[in-house]
């Protein structure tokens, strides 16, 4: 049970964020060069894919960060490492975001960094 | 390869998108406050369910680290105005480096070697997004 929970929690940050970006790339790019950071946001935040992406991957980190305190699963960072390498595909697939191979290999050494840093380090 | 070689197209990066990593930095700087508030409320002896997630997060302490969760992704959202997720969503592997770094700090801090090479790793495999660049839309 354990196992399908982070990984659905995982699965819920990555599509918030696919989301997100899907509705941050809508923005006119006149309106991203000639605004602040806060009125680009606040135009953002009318789009209901952004609404819905930011909810998602609070939700989802939430649930994550917790069961990750709480579980002690190595499973946790693998699958959040794996969802990195799965996002840049799936952004490539759907949003139409450039994937290189020094995109895929930083990748993947960052996933296999990042659990030797969890594994060695007791978080 | 010359050594300088791997370093010129990431130094070419940082300089031409400065603001960009300022930001990128402030959004994970809150990302891990967040998660630093969250462990010091979360038990680790808690039965996960709604009720006691909720009562945890309702918590003064839970309330802070949502705040910051929350403003994290708000900064992140303007950071994907123009620049491409899978560029900088395996950054965030960058957070455990800064948690790596805080629990160094404590009077009881100690850092394996085989983490540190972790850290290594990571630090190079952002290296490596970099010099892939392509980090606009």
């Amino acid at each position: 049970m354990e196992f399908w929970f982070v990984s659905l929690t995982v699965v819920v940050i990555m599509s918030g964020n696919l989301l997100l970006r899907a509705g941050m790339i809508t923005i006119k790019d006149s309106a991203i060069s000639q605004r602040s950071p806060l009125l680009v946001l606040a135009e953002a935040l009318q789009s209901w894919r952004v609404l819905l992406g930011v909810l998602l991957v609070l939700l989802g980190m939430v649930a994550w960060m917790v069961s990750a305190m709480v579980w002690r699963m190595d499973w946790s960072y693998t699958a959040l490492g794996l969802s990195y390498v799965a996002t840049i595909v799936l952004a490539w697939w759907f949003i139409g975001e450039t994937m290189t191979l020094e995109k895929m290999f930083g990748a993947i050494i960052i996933v296999i960094g990042t659990l030797l840093i969890i594994r060695n380090s007791g978080f | 390869m010359a050594f300088t070689d791997y370093f010129a197209p990431i130094k070419r990066v940082s300089q031409q998108h400065r603001g960009v990593i300022i930001m990128f930095n402030t959004t994970l700087a809150l990302l891990v406050t967040g998660e630093l508030c969250l462990r010091e409320v979360v038990p680790a002896s808690m039965v996960l369910s709604v009720d006691s997630v909720a009562a945890v997060l309702l918590q003064p302490l839970g309330l802070l680290g949502l705040g910051f969760l929350l403003a994290g992704l708000l900064m992140w959202s303007v950071l994907l105005v123009r620049h491409q997720i899978s560029f900088f969503y395996p950054l965030w592997g960058l957070g455990s480096v800064v948690l790596l770094g805080l629990s160094w700090l404590r009077p009881s801090g100690w850092v394996d070697p085989k983490a540190l090479f972790g850290v290594l790793l990571v630090l190079l495999g952002a290296g490596l997004l970099m010099r892939g660049g392509h980090s606009r839309s």
